[in-house]
């Protein structure tokens, strides 16, 4: 087993990769969300007429939690999902209790003033250029607390059920024991001192790649239509049978998902694993086209993703990945992997040639390394004039 | 004794048999001071297949083309940079010592092909050369 070069699946998986990385949450908004968030956090503490008396307590959630963020196709701003945890008896509060005094106390506030945005399900504050921090106020269902919560709906005017630290565990649970292929082929093997980019969970990069095609297939459509983001990510992690690698992971959901919309031509149920009263396929009951474009979305995306992996040439690849990606980051990333290999061929002895011809890094094959080299070129008479 | 003695040159019937044990399916055919050899190279494994011509002459540098699937120009509809005149492609720099005929083409023209063959296929899709090098600059309005 190899790096890189001489493996179909590490090759692909490697752009994959670089793709995920190049739409996620980096380090600096991340560090910024923190401090918004705690700051948020001690600014509710501080509510006399209000959360002062209440244990509170905020967490993340949803894709900033799961770690399965992507950069929005549209704007700038990624969503970040939060939940204040108030512990109160729900049963005896109107169910707007929470949102109208969240939305009152972030009022209050010169910061927040002008970003907050009243949701349906939560209070949203928008620092521009960065990310949309949703809260979703919420009381535990029970006194003693646990994963299930109550969250409240404006337009149904009830407490509804809701277990987002559930769905995470749920969701942990499908994780690889050990995140390996990539990463042990890099520790094998005499890779540049520096990794290429952090490796994480295959099924949390699949749901990145996932979820960025949903966004790019419905780009030119009613946003309304687009596929959510929790239903994505509750397939994935039910069609995910431990895979190392990416392609392999999203191939066999794929596969697994257009087998199931090919024999329900109507809305199927999704759940939450964790709380089975969290219905997350609501909206495709109340309005079934929401559904059909569902169907068309995954038609689309298990048909392409079929081509990717039967193309051969990198320009052949490079085009596969601009259809499900974007231009500009595949673009982007097949240079990388380029300038990737470069450093191998820096290091002296790397690179080897296969009986095919095929470069590659194995230890395995006894053969000489690739000599240095310079490409030279000349321009034809018919060229220069 | 010579301590540095001129690297000898190696006869074509060797470099036949190099590449032949080498990579499999080459054809090749020598006729006098010269040989031919043809074969497959696929330079990555999501790479396409393709024909590379090899024509050799001894005291000559190798000539390789690029048979099937013939040149394509990039996207920018851009001829590759790294050719000579006659469509052979530029492996190695002539006056850079990278090779001479005491090298085996199949330990150095050959890898050098499929390295090439990467950076085309790279090339076709972002327009852009990575595996270095140097050319003339370009005079072409």
């Amino acid at each position: 087993m190899t790096y890189l070069i001489d493996n179909k699946i590490s090759l692909l998986d490697d752009l994959l990769n670089r793709i995920a990385v190049k739409l996620q949450l980096d380090q600096t908004r991340r560090d910024k969300a923190e401090t918004s968030y705690s700051a948020v956090s001690k600014f509710l503490e501080n509510d006399e007429k209000f959360f002062s008396n209440l244990d509170i307590n905020i967490y993340s959630q949803g894709s900033y939690r799961l770690g399965t963020t992507v950069k929005p196709k549209s704007g700038d701003e990624y969503d970040l999902d939060f939940v204040l945890e108030v512990n109160l008896d729900y049963k005896k509060y109107n169910p707007l209790i929470l949102l109208d005094n969240l939305e009152r106390r972030l009022r209050e506030n010169e910061i927040y003033a002008d970003k907050v945005e009243r949701k349906k399900r939560c209070v949203g504050i928008n620092y521009k250029n960065d990310f949309h921090l949703d809260i979703i106020p919420a009381t535990p269902k029970s006194y003693f607390g646990g994963d299930d919560i109550k969250i409240s709906d404006r337009k149904l005017l009830s407490w509804l059920d809701s277990s987002p630290k559930g769905y995470v565990k749920w969701f942990e649970s499908k994780y690889v024991e050990k995140r390996l292929l990539l990463e042990k082929a890099a520790a094998i093997e005499k890779l540049p001192d520096q990794k290429p980019y952090e490796f994480i969970q295959p099924l949390q990069r699949v749901v990145q790649l996932f979820k960025r095609n949903r966004d790019i297939y419905f780009e030119n459509k009613n946003e309304d239509f687009k596929t959510r983001s929790i239903i994505l990510t509750t397939l994935a992690g039910y069609y995910y049978k431990q895979e190392n690698s990416e392609n392999i992971a999203l191939s066999n959901i794929l596969t697994g998902i257009h087998e199931i919309v090919l024999k329900s031509s109507t809305p199927f149920e999704i759940v939450n694993p964790a709380n089975h009263n969290e219905k997350f396929s609501d909206l495709w009951v109340e309005k079934p086209h929401l559904y059909e474009h569902f169907q068309s979305f995954i038609n689309n995306i298990y048909t392409k993703w079929t081509k990717l992996n039967e193309q051969v040439g990198i320009d052949k690849v490079g085009k596969i990945l601009e259809e499900l990606f974007g231009e500009s980051v595949s673009r982007e990333v097949i240079s990388e992997q380029a300038e990737y290999v470069n450093e191998l061929r820096k290091k002296k002895g790397l690179l080897k040639t296969t009986a095919l011809g095929t470069i590659t890094a194995s230890t395995e094959i006894k053969s000489r390394s690739i000599p240095n080299n310079t490409n030279y070129g000349e321009i034809s008479k018919a060229e220069n004039n | 004794m010579v301590k540095y003695q001129k690297q000898k040159t190696i006869n074509l019937a060797f470099q036949w048999m190099v590449i032949n044990k080498k990579y499999s399916g080459w054809k090749c055919k020598s006729m006098r001071s010269k040989l031919i050899c043809e074969g497959n190279i696929k330079p990555s494994v999501i790479s396409a297949t393709y024909l590379i011509r090899i024509s050799y002459k001894l005291k000559e540098s190798p000539k390789i083309y690029l048979v099937d699937p013939p040149l394509q120009k990039n996207f920018l509809g851009e001829r590759a940079d790294h050719l000579y005149p006659d469509d052979s492609l530029c492996v190695f720099h002539p006056r850079f010592n990278e090779w001479d005929g005491s090298k085996l083409i199949a330990h150095t023209i050959i890898p050098w092909t499929s390295l090439w063959l990467y950076y085309y296929e790279v090339w076709l899709f972002t327009g852009e050369w990575k595996g270095g090098g140097v050319h003339p600059p370009k005079r072409n309005s």
